[in-house]
């Protein structure tokens, strides 16, 4: 029997807890005001280091941004659009690019924005080693005419230049920063916040105070910016759900319940997953030379089912790797390769493979669980056998790199820009293009994009969208939807081409 | 004893000196894979050979150990491969979150299994076998699944914990005590389980003695029976249990800090291991086996102390 006593001893706890636990709270979002209110996230990966030179994009911008401005920046639907540089213009050949720089900027630190501080950061991230490198790979040189007119010299055209310096290359840090000790951990630029370090703790959160000095107070909806690494999905949902945080990168996967559970749901055009045939010379696996074992490899997949299945639905079906949003798209193309395991046999059959052969590909953990089997399934049915070659989660993105496999199943994001996908997957050079598989035709059309202006490009990427898929480059299956969860207390619009919204595109709600 | 606890350590030390020596080398089988994944997927092979250089991969194993050995033992343990942050403070940043767990376990488990496993022992009949219902649903319900269902009942629906985080205690000391709640019941409920059977066991084995039944008839009190006599007879093995149990929490503790997004050093173990950041991995485990050591070196003396029988000359 339970005493009275006890009852009373048990109230009296639980109102120590009620009162230590209000006592404590410190909610995000506390304040719809815009510029008084705290935004706290919930990241999926930690910063690696906060020199620009190190940065990566994907979920890695949102601890940049906060503290870096670009020379341009990126507009919720991908477009340029004026940050440090007021305006730029290319010369007639688009080998010369000249940016106008803004005149009022100071950088934490107090030192001037100018054009000889661009010009720095520019020099820095073409030599310094990091993983964007090659974002400027195409830069010759750089000059800083005077304070404000910064001049880009190009060996080559870059259709992606522009778009990346609102990124990772873009990032403009004080040059006396350079040399001191503690550049990956404590950032100076001239950001609308500042990393405060003594609210910060590596690995756990990272704390943003306004930089009451700010150029564009517009930027600063938000007094403080809090950012909290948490790997786990369940974590971040248990932690916006119960208030800890006003804001998540998600998947798919928990979209039903997240729109159960009262939270905000964002969805975007997230990865497109397939396979990714580097082998097209046929060095590893001969049969891949032909361009019919690519496409009876296309057709011989149910995509539409394992979306359904596996995917949950969300997402759409496709045969191209273009996002909608670049003027390579192709409506028709998405439907370019159905399921037709008929069609795939007899395309077998005259390349002369009617009894198939062993195709080795890596697997690893954190691959959905029911992907290798289905794949495995789909193209025995046209006598290909896979030969999953199972490596640690750890290892498994450097495998895929090694060179030792003609193909993969892997996802890939989608450049508003179609030269970003040329970049990463498709150019000889590009670090997806593992064994530099390379064309004629591939070469004449690459030609002919950087060429030609940006009205004109257009119909030169969609010739490039046709030609990869008649010639099956690659075996896209789907594009997912890539979810975001806020809180009620803010508003968030997605950024297209990007993993995660920009920084600048959360608002308090009203 | 000196002698006794000067020649632990320097088992201990050879216990450490080994297993850096094994994970080191473990660390290097995927030491090819290293640069291109601290780069990421967009880095290009020349970028990755580079970075390969930069970090002293292209020297034989042997020699990598070296240099990270001839520093750590100078208690330079290096900087992180990934953000450049010293793994010494790394690791300061993290380890009082993984020993708030782990002592907050240790203490509440110890606490509740006393209580509950001698109660049961002395009283036996129906609390004795409620006790061992307590006992296998601590044992049925695995920690992380206890751990779900309480973030969802405690602290989303009804909203008086935190459902994720650690708060320092220096920052405010009743935020660290609320931020360990709910990762302190979720793992003292499994160790609860076994240690309130061990106590319970060992207090009935004990007041089942020749010396028990002297020690009443002499007319002392049945407290100072139970907790002078039969306690400290029954400890022994309990510390055992419970050394166990804590170097079972320092690995265990991934699984929970995962769940409650706790920065804890399982959880820089696992994206160190991961990202291929040789440096904080080594950090890690020397800490790691270091308190592995320690506790097994107090364990040993507590016991002794507590029994004469186990005592070194």
């Amino acid at each position: 029997m339970i005493s009275r006593r006890s009852v009373l001893q048990g109230f009296a706890a639980g109102t120590v807890l009620l009162g230590i636990s209000a006592c404590s709270s410190n909610k995000p979002g506390t304040s719809a005001v815009a510029g008084e209110a705290t935004l706290t996230l919930g990241a999926g990966v930690e910063p690696l280091s906060f020199d620009p030179a190190q940065s990566r994009e994907a979920q890695f911008v949102q601890y940049f941004q906060p503290v870096f401005d670009t020379l341009i920046r990126r507009t919720p639907d991908g477009q340029p659009s004026p940050m440090l540089a007021k305006s730029w213009s290319y010369n007639a050949d688009n080998t010369e690019l000249s940016f106008v720089l803004r005149d009022d900027v100071k950088f934490s630190d107090g030192e001037a924005f100018n054009a000889a501080a661009a010009k720095a950061n520019l020099d820095r991230f073409k030599t310094a080693g990091g993983p964007l490198q090659a974002q400027l790979v195409s830069l010759e040189s750089v000059t800083a005419k005077d304070a404000t007119t910064l001049v880009l010299t190009l060996s080559t055209q870059d259709p992606s230049l522009i778009v990346n310096l609102g990124g990772p290359s873009g990032y403009m840090q004080s040059p006396k920063q350079f040399t001191n000790a503690n550049i990956k951990t404590q950032p100076v630029g001239t950001g609308p916040y500042k990393l405060d370090r003594s609210k910060t703790t590596p690995g756990a959160q990272y704390t943003y105070v306004k930089n009451e000095n700010y150029w564009n107070k517009e930027l600063q909806q938000f007094a403080t910016i809090v950012i909290k690494p948490m790997k786990d999905e369940n974590a971040r949902i248990n932690a916006l759900r119960s208030g800890q945080i006003d804001g998540m990168i998600a998947t798919a996967k928990t979209i039903s319940e997240a729109k159960k559970s009262k939270v905000n749901v964002v969805e975007y055009p997230g990865d497109w997953q397939g396979f990714t045939f580097f082998d097209r010379a046929g060095t590893l696996a001969p049969e891949l030379k032909d361009p019919r074992v690519r496409q009876a490899m296309n057709y011989a997949i149910d995509k539409k089912t394992i979306l359904d299945k596996v995917g949950l639905g969300l997402g759409e079906v496709t045969s191209q790797i273009f996002s909608p949003e670049s003027s390579a798209y192709i409506k028709d193309l998405d439907t370019a390769y159905g399921f037709d395991i008929a069609k795939a046999k007899s395309l077998m059959a005259e390349a002369g493979l009617a009894d198939g052969f062993t195709l080795s590909m890596p697997s690893s953990s954190s691959m959905d669980p029911a992907m290798a089997p289905v794949l495995r399934d789909g193209l025995a049915q046209i006598g290909i056998k896979v030969d999953w070659v199972d490596v640690s989660a750890a290892a498994y993105q450097a495998e895929q790199q090694s060179g030792k496999y003609p193909a993969v199943f892997a996802g890939f994001g989608q450049p508003a820009v179609g030269w970003g996908a040329v970049t990463q997957l498709i150019a000889p050079n590009a670090a997806w293009n593992v064994l530099k598989s390379t064309d004629p035709t591939i070469e004449a059309l690459l030609r002919k994009i950087r060429l030609a202006s940006d009205a004109d490009a257009g119909t030169a990427y969609q010739e490039l969208n046709k030609y990869l898929v008649d010639q099956a480059w690659f075996a896209p299956f789907f594009r997912v939807t890539q979810p975001y969860y806020t809180s009620s207390k803010v508003s968030v619009v997605a950024q297209t081409g990007q993993a995660v919204p920009s920084i600048y595109n959360f608002t308090p709600a009203k | 004893m000196i002698h006794y606890v000067a020649r632990r350590l320097g088992a201990g030390v050879l216990l450490v000196i080994t297993a850096s020596f094994v994970v080191y080398l473990l660390m290097l089988v995927n030491s090819a894979h290293i640069a291109q994944t601290l780069l990421g997927p967009d880095a290009t092979p020349d970028l990755v050979a580079r970075k390969s250089v930069e970090l002293g991969l292209d020297k034989p194993g042997i020699v990598q150990y070296w240099n990270w050995l001839s520093h750590a033992v100078r208690g330079d343990l290096g900087n992180s491969w990934n953000d450049g942050e010293s793994v010494g403070f790394l690791i300061l940043n993290r380890i009082p979150v993984t020993l708030s767990i782990a002592i907050g376990t240790i203490v509440v488990s110890v606490a509740v299994s006393l209580v509950i496993g001698m109660a049961a022992g002395v009283r036996r009949g129906v609390l004795d076998r409620i006790v061992q219902v307590i006992s296998v649903g601590g044992l049925v319900f695995p920690g992380f699944w206890l751990a779900l269902v309480l973030v969802v009942f405690i602290a989303i629906n009804l909203g008086i914990l935190p459902a994720t985080g650690y708060t320092p205690f220096t920052q405010d000391p009743a935020g660290w005590f609320l931020s360990l709640v709910l990762p302190v019941f979720s793992l003292a409920l499994g160790a609860v389980a076994g240690l309130s059977q061990q106590i319970r066991s060992a207090t009935i084995a004990t007041l089942e003695k020749d010396y028990i039944r002297t020690l009443r008839s002499r007319g002392l009190p049945e407290w100072i029976v139970l907790l002078r006599h039969v306690l400290r007879n029954a400890a022994p093995p309990t510390l055992t249990i419970v050394s166990l149990n804590f170097i079972g929490l320092m690995s265990g503790a991934v699984m929970i800090e995962q769940i409650f997004a706790l920065p804890g050093i399982g959880s820089l173990a696992v994206t160190s291991t991961t990202s291929g950041d040789i440096p904080v991995v080594m950090g890690t485990v020397i800490i790691a086996v270091i308190i592995v050591v320690l506790v097994n070196i107090a364990v040993d003396l507590v016991n002794g102390w507590l029994n004469p029988k186990v005592r070194l000359s």
